[in-house]
């Protein structure tokens, strides 16, 4: 019996061109950015406990007579060595604020928001995420203050952030169109951005950029806010806050009242989002881009 | 009483109201003003829950939505019965299912004052009446035997709100369909122009 023997191809093929993909400088400027951020965090809440905590308690040890006896200066210089610790390190902190990071519009949520078209496709081929990443990350970390109830020190991630662009981008296959409006109609464009605002909020679910600052960064385990109710809203209400901007509504861009109108209505169509999202399969997009559109028709 | 003439004179000169209606950067400032002039009227002062607002507006449009293919049967009793469909999601608003926030909390200066359901119907006969000039046709004259029934209205609403469609157009002087409120296509006025249509 004959047996084909396999044919070795000693030929190259041609490689497909490859997906955008995340820097590996961005990469590490990102995870050194958070990394500093939840040092800061944890610095700034290990000193509130100093203040509030371990200060009283050690002047109390060392004089139990308390506050009102007559060694109070003991109490007072427990104290205010702790308040001077908590104040250095938010002197420390301001300083590294102001001067290392000129974000000072996007802190203070001060600033004019761009059509989603501009942060997708930036024109800045030296860093094409920058601005998505910094944009994104200021918009998740005030959306988190809109709910009620903070949280429990919650920790946005630049990093993870910067990953839903380069997702976004090898979603769409590295298509250079990404984020240019292509369609004819206004129709399509409308149908175009909202596909885009549904793979947006796809890539930002699933790159997780919100964690827990009380469980350590490397641990899976334990409470994720990233499946939770709450963590929908937020990333929702950037997602319509970015979506809402279109070149024709420059005089309504404001960052801040576009986040507080993208938050309400998360708030409002919840349900409907989050039942676009269960449905299973390949309609996961079509349904979320649907209510996208619908949504974004009547802002 | 229940007619901001101010607010309908100047929404009627809004060439664009139809379409800006149904766009939440015109209607949230729209409701606020208004319910804020019902309020000052009926000697009340309120609070508008800004959620609460929105959930009834992306609701109302959905509504309209399904049924825009209506407009151009008949355009102005279209206009009617969107009123009607944004009186009872207003409605279903200010008087949810238990736990769970109402869309308007008043506070009463005096001893009496405006109810809940007099401020949002005063909003959306205001609104109606603009859509009637804005489209070219005259306002009309709210239907005499109102304060017979007003108290029905504002009860039966408030435990139904599909009711609101039927007695705003009772007010308007139009034929309610109380079996099937909410389906634009069963109103009398739709029927005729459809059958006109066909012919």
């Amino acid at each position: 019996m004959l047996t084909q023997t396999p044919v070795e191809h000693t030929m190259v093929q041609p490689t497909p061109p490859a997906s955008p993909q995340q820097p590996a400088l961005t990469a590490v400027e990102l995870a050194l950015k958070d990394g500093l951020r939840a040092l800061e965090f944890n610095l700034r809440h290990g000193a509130h406990w100093l203040v509030d905590d371990v200060g009283p308690r050690l002047a109390r040890q060392i004089d139990p007579v308390g506050i009102k006896g007559k060694r109070e200066k003991l109490h007072v210089l427990v104290d205010s060595a702790a308040k001077g610790t908590l104040s250095t390190l938010e002197t420390m902190q301001y300083r590294a604020a102001s001067k290392a990071m000129a974000d000072e519009p996007y802190r203070a949520l001060d600033f004019e928001l761009l059509p989603l078209a501009a942060y997708i496709s930036s024109g800045d081929e030296r860093n094409p995420s920058g601005l998505f990443a910094e944009v994104f990350y200021w918009l998740i970390r005030h959306a988190l203050a809109l709910g009620p109830d903070p949280g429990p020190g919650w920790l946005v991630r630049q990093l993870a952030v910067d990953e839903a662009y380069w997702q976004l981008q090898a979603d769409h296959d590295g298509s250079a169109t990404l984020g240019v409006p292509t369609a004819a109609t206004d129709q399509q464009r409308e149908q175009q951005h909202a596909w885009m605002c549904a793979r947006l909020l796809h890539a930002l679910i699933a790159t997780r950029p919100v964690r827990d600052a009380s469980m350590l960064p490397w641990t899976q385990t334990g409470h994720d806010p990233a499946d939770t109710p709450a963590m929908l809203r937020v990333l929702l209400s950037v997602v319509l806050a970015v979506g809402s901007v279109t070149p024709a509504s420059a005089n309504t861009a404001r960052a801040a009242a576009c986040l507080h109108m993208g938050w309400q209505i998360a708030g409002a169509r919840q349900a409907a989002f989050s039942g676009a999202l269960a449905r299973a399969g390949n309609d996961d997009a079509a349904a979320l881009a649907e209510e996208f559109a619908f949504v974004l028709r009547h802002i | 009483m229940l007619i901001l003439e101010t607010l309908q004179e100047s929404w009627a000169l809004q060439p664009a109201l139809r379409h800006d209606m149904v766009h939440w950067r015109w209607f949230e400032p729209a409701f606020q003003a208004a319910v804020s002039q019902a309020a000052a009227r009926h000697n009340v002062t309120v609070d508008v829950h800004g959620e609460v607002l929105c959930r009834a507006f992306f609701d109302w449009v959905h509504e309209v939505e399904s049924q825009q293919h209506l407009e151009v049967v008949d355009p102005l009793d279209f206009r009617h019965a969107i009123a009607g469909l944004l009186l009872q999601h207003l409605f279903a608003a200010q008087f949810p299912s238990p736990r769970r926030a109402v869309l308007l909390t008043l506070q009463y200066d005096g001893a009496h004052g405006g109810t809940a359901g007099s401020l949002i119907t005063s909003l959306v006969l205001t609104l109606l009446q603009a859509l009637r000039l804005q489209a070219g046709a005259q306002t009309f004259t709210p239907d005499a035997s109102l304060p017979q029934y007003w108290d029905s209205f504002l009860e039966n609403a408030a435990q139904e709100p599909a009711t609101a469609v039927c007695f705003l157009d009772r007010i308007a002087g139009l034929e309610p369909v109380w079996q099937t409120p909410t389906l634009l296509g069963e109103r009398p006025a739709m029927r005729s122009a459809m059958v006109a249509r066909t012919r």
